[in-house]
């Protein structure tokens, strides 16, 4: 019996199990995502050790110049009483539910226009675009200031329509539109976007829809929007996060000091108020971190919300 | 599979509150107890605010205080805006404070109250005070320390733009007796006179040191020695009511009808014509008489001369202070007595920051001045011998309290609140911001 | 959304296939499709004018800026360049290059770290990927004021203020979730047999990664770069709160000092300047928007 086993050729070269051999592999390969990791790691570190710091301070009374006092509960306490800061939700809710759609649409229906084949297709594209890259930047909200003051270009060309108008920035009732105007002129980002989306529509779709006597808007309505409304959230969300999150515009368009009667106090600006010109930086946490919270709860109902309208291929 | 993923998620966390802890002990920091950035290197950090003017001028004044002191070495640093403050907060809450330092008026107490700034009576055996008079000295004291030294005085006057009231046949109002209602007068004047080109006047109505000046004529003011709120709702109403009157009468432009785009002098609506009487900085006239062609005249607030009590005042227009965990306080008094104290460091800082709080040496540099300078010097010099209330240093909080009043004074201008509301609101603002520390 | 089984690149239709949306446009009138071709010009003449008016006002002398609409300047005045490029204490173009080796600098650092962190999303499997994954695009969510002070702090207690090392550190350590999400995004669509035949071939997981993911995934990292660039080119807060000393400030820092309201501003340097801290945004999107909006489009799908 022993004779013949030797003599039958071994046809299992390895000296491990089965088993070992996978658990082998699978380190190296842990071994290698790690490794790949590090810098990542890294970043968390700088990251998270600076946002767990944060949420202490959340509940402390910080004015930077003293240390931290734990004090527990009273922050939030004070931001349900703070009017300000509750005017200061309501100021940066409304720029977003307001200029996101209207960037949004924007941005669709000039793609959709654009989608039609037309000469210069990309250089009309590189001209919205340009603007979003630059309309963070302090340079441009300085210019909208200046285009939209007493004497800027909007009352100009009204006057030429024997419009007579004071100055946009200086009025609350208005003040807060200058600000929506220039986030719809940056509708380029999800223009391109749209744009992308549009093109992947096949269309045989449109063809059947025809075939079957569908007029245009209905084929918009049931064909491309469902089909590109991955893409439409994936901006939607984006956009929502990063309004809520606005502050330069506010800062340099009101010279901090949260515009005409309080009329462009983003919920950021009132932040950095209490935290650097009121020694509050342990309520400017707690408000950072009250923000946090809203924007996963925006972009957690977004996604819940997606199963309703947002039509995946498989 | 789960249990390793609980287990690097525990050893995540245990990494993560670590190295929380260590370096939450950073923060905060008690003055004299920082890390790294204080230890003395024999070099001496100077801040301020300003431009790239402004900076020009006392880097010379820096540099020639070099040419005396080899051994001291200056790193310096300034911000032209808001984010001056911002980042003096920053650097004093990581332990790296700089060692002199422009405060403003309003952020002083806000860091002598909180201990961090030094007493500079520690050092006065390097930093001399004596020329200074007691108003201005004292104009830097809290409870008996002395935590700034003015670095200029100034005050607030009245310009008026004679040109432009010559152009329309409108007498120029004598600046030594006027009344408030002589201001509004000729400045409904200038505006009808005109057809509406130029306005008279605008009320510089939610700007907190004018409705300080307009208090003090009534017998109040914005806070007493102990910080506390020192006014009353019917004098502040008074003040919103007497812009509103102001607009009915055609005296001032509607809320929304001029721009401010900047303080600077040629974005002013004084220098730009579009106004014909304002308050500005009193050091400021040769910049503002400049724009305007010439032809402006300055003197007394309207209503000086018929209230109670003189509603002006002279004040520093920033302070200089030494941080508290400064590494070398002794260096960096040297530096302040010689941007204070000496003739030719202050000829080189000019009137940047106003008159100097020197008497000598602002009589020294009197000879050098431009005639429009001169004017300036000698208004200030005119209302140094008035009868003034003492200016005391804003107390903590002041800052707020002076974006609040700008709110709601716009809020008055909008008609969104009555007078009376706005100075409700801000009798209960200035009572919870005030002296709350 | 379908996923992407090709190089991404703008391909002219085949002549054969009809454009995208051309169904309709096969049975449209000719005047409808000039008054859409009118409405598109109107648009972008709208969305230009500001940027052109800027452009224009710079070199317009400081009296007509605000008196005139028009674009084309009536008199021009060079001297506000001039002027302003030696207004601070350093010339500008210390700033310039200042601006410009952060950039270059932030661009390597991102490439490598993010391009790292992405290819182990994508190609990597070991523990706790999932979670990671999860972890690093919530960070997406996280305002910016929740780590300003601690950060700050942190920094301090290094000893790494008045540097350039809180500024570059961070894009050397993958923490920008919005690049690693592009090129993850990226990296999914490339075929995995690319990855087994290089295996079979010998090559490790450090070969894969440089000799097969990275020339494959040049549009990502060229769209990192450019948007790396422009967003280390506009950063304002960081460099205000970290550098101290002249020599090292960046573009941003320098215009802020034109704005100041107690001097004399004008306007017209302050365009000027302006003007010239925009250019190279303005280039940089020229040179590479084939690879910009090719990038976006790209992660915009899926």
């Amino acid at each position: 019996m022993t004779v013949a086993e030797e003599a039958r050729p071994r046809l299992e070269p390895p000296t491990v199990l089965p088993a070992e051999r996978v658990r082998k592999r699978r380190r190296r390969q842990d071994l290698a995502g790690y490794v790949f990791l590090l810098p990542w790691f890294g970043g968390v570190l700088l990251t998270f050790v600076p946002f767990c710091i944060s949420l202490y301070l959340a509940f402390t009374d910080y004015d930077l110049l003293t240390p931290p006092k734990f004090t527990g509960l009273d922050n939030i306490t004070q931001m349900l009483n703070d009017t300000k800061l509750h005017n200061s939700l309501v100021v940066t809710f409304t720029y977003t539910f307001v200029s996101v759609p209207l960037s949004l649409a924007a941005a669709l229906g000039v793609a959709v226009m654009l989608n039609r084949g037309m000469r210069g297709l990309p250089l009309y594209r590189s001209i919205y675009y340009l603007p979003s890259l630059l309309g963070g930047s302090v340079a441009i909200v300085m210019l909208w200031r200046a285009i939209f003051g007493a004497d800027g270009i909007v009352n100009h060309v009204l006057g030429l329509f024997g419009v007579e108008a004071g100055s946009w920035i200086q009025n609350p009732d208005t003040a807060m539109g200058v600000l929506i105007s220039l986030q719809v002129w940056t509708f380029g980002s999800p223009m391109v976007i749209f744009l992308a989306a549009l093109r992947q529509v096949p269309q045989e779709l449109y063809e059947a829809a025809a075939v079957d006597g569908a007029r245009k808007w209905r084929r918009f309505v049931s064909i491309t929007m469902p089909m590109i409304s991955p893409v439409i959230f994936f901006n939607l969300v984006l956009s929502l996060i990063g309004a809520l999150q606005t502050f330069t515009q506010g800062f340099v368009m009101s010279n901090g000091t949260g515009g005409p009667a309080g009329s462009t106090m983003f919920y950021n600006l009132y932040l950095y108020q209490q935290g650097f010109t009121n020694f509050n930086m342990g309520y400017a946490s707690a408000m950072a971190w009250l923000l946090l919270l809203i924007i996963a709860a925006f972009t957690g109902i977004n996604f819940f919300a997606q199963k309703y309208w947002v039509h995946y291929e498989s | 599979m789960t249990f390793t993923l609980k287990r690097t998620t525990a050893a995540g966390i245990l990494t993560v509150m670590g190295a929380t802890t260590l370096v939450g002990c950073g923060i905060g920091d008690k003055p004299g107890e920082a890390a790294s950035g204080d230890e003395s290197d024999g070099s001496i950090d100077v801040v301020w605010k300003g431009d790239a003017d402004r900076a020009a001028s006392i880097q010379e004044a820096l540099d020639l205080f070099n040419e005396s002191h080899p051994d001291v070495t200056i790193t310096t640093d300034y911000q032209s805006g808001s984010e001056y403050m911002q980042k003096m907060s920053i650097r004093f809450a990581s332990g790296d404070a700089p060692d002199l330092m422009r405060q403003e008026r309003e952020t002083l107490r806000d860091y002598s109250d909180r201990g961090t700034l030094l007493d500079l009576n520690e050092v006065s055996d390097v930093l001399d005070l004596s020329a200074l008079s007691e108003t201005v000295r004292d104009a830097g004291v809290v409870d008996g320390k002395q935590f700034g030294v003015p670095g200029g005085i100034t005050s607030f006057s009245y310009a008026i733009r004679a040109d432009i009231l010559e152009k329309y046949g409108v007498e120029v109002p004598n600046m030594e007796s006027w009344s408030w209602d002589d201001l509004l007068e000729v400045a409904a004047e200038v505006t009808e006179a005109s057809g509406g080109e130029v306005w008279g006047t605008e009320i510089p109505v939610g700007e907190i040191s004018n409705l300080g000046i307009w208090l003090r004529q009534h017998g109040e003011d914005l806070w007493d020695a102990d910080g506390n709120p020192a006014f009353t709702a019917e004098t502040v109403q008074a003040w919103f009511d007497m812009y509103l009157e102001a607009v009915e009468m055609g005296a001032q432009p509607a809320a929304d009808e001029l721009d401010q785009l900047g303080a600077a002098a040629d974005q002013s609506t004084l220098g730009q014509g579009l106004v014909a009487i304002n308050s500005i900085p009193t050091n400021s006239f040769a910049v503002f008489n400049d724009v305007s062609g010439g032809g402006l005249e300055m003197g007394y607030y309207p209503g000086e001369s018929q209230a109670e009590q003189r509603g002006q005042q002279v004040i520093p227009s920033l302070y200089w202070s030494i941080s508290a965990s400064s590494a070398d306080p002794t260096a960096a008094a040297e530096v302040l007595d010689f941007l204070i104290n000496d003739p030719e460091g202050a000829a080189m800082i000019g009137s940047t920051h106003g008159q100097p709080a020197n008497p000598d040496v602002s009589a020294a540099m009197a000879d050098d001045l431009t005639p429009d300078d001169k004017v300036a010097f000698d208004e200030i010099l005119d209302l140094s011998e008035l009868d003034l209330a003492a200016p005391v240093p804003d107390p903590a909080g002041s800052a707020s309290l002076r974006d609040e009043l700008a709110s709601i004074a716009d809020q008055v201008k909008f008609g969104q609140i009555t007078s009376a509301e706005g100075a409700e609101q801000f009798v209960e603002v200035a009572e919870s911001t005030l002296g709350a520390s | 959304m379908a996923t992407i089984t090709e190089r991404v690149t703008v391909r002219k239709p085949h002549p054969r296939r009809r454009a995208a949306g051309s169904f309709d446009e096969m049975h449209v009138k000719p005047w409808t499709r000039f008054a859409r071709h009118l409405i598109v010009i109107a648009i972008g003449a709208i969305m230009m004018y500001p940027l052109l008016w800027l452009l224009a006002a710079s070199f317009k002398p400081d009296a007509d800026i605000f008196s005139s609409l028009s674009i084309w300047p009536s008199e021009w005045d060079f001297s506000h360049y001039t002027d302003a490029w030696t207004a601070l204490e350093k010339p500008f173009q210390v700033f310039l290059l200042n601006s410009l080796l952060l950039a270059v600098l932030s661009i390597v650092g991102n490439l490598i770290s993010c391009g790292m962190a992405a290819y182990a999303f994508s190609r990597l499997d070991f523990r706790g990927r999932k979670f990671m994954f999860a972890l690093m695009l919530s960070t997406l969510m996280l305002p910016s004021q929740v780590l300003l002070v601690p950060q700050y702090v942190i920094f301090a207690q290094l000893g790494w203020l008045n540097t350039y090392l809180p500024l570059l550190v961070p894009t050397f350590l993958a923490t920008n979730a919005f690049f690693i999400f592009l090129m993850v995004q990226f990296m999914r669509a490339l075929p995995r047999e690319l990855d087994d035949a290089a295996r079979i071939d010998g090559c490790g997981s450090f070969g894969i990664f440089f000799r097969i993911i990275v020339p494959l995934c040049m549009p990502a990292f060229a769209t990192t770069a450019i948007f790396t660039f422009i967003g280390s080119w506009n950063e304002f807060f960081g460099p205000l709160l970290y550098l101290t000393n002249q020599d090292l400030y960046t573009v941003p820092l320098a215009l802020k000092q034109f704005m100041n309201t107690e001097g004399q501003s004008s306007w017209g340097q302050i365009f000027a300047m302006s003007v010239v801290s925009l250019a190279p945004v303005v280039g940089f999107f020229l040179a590479g928007q084939k690879y910009l909006i090719n990038g976006i489009a790209t992660t915009g799908l899926k």
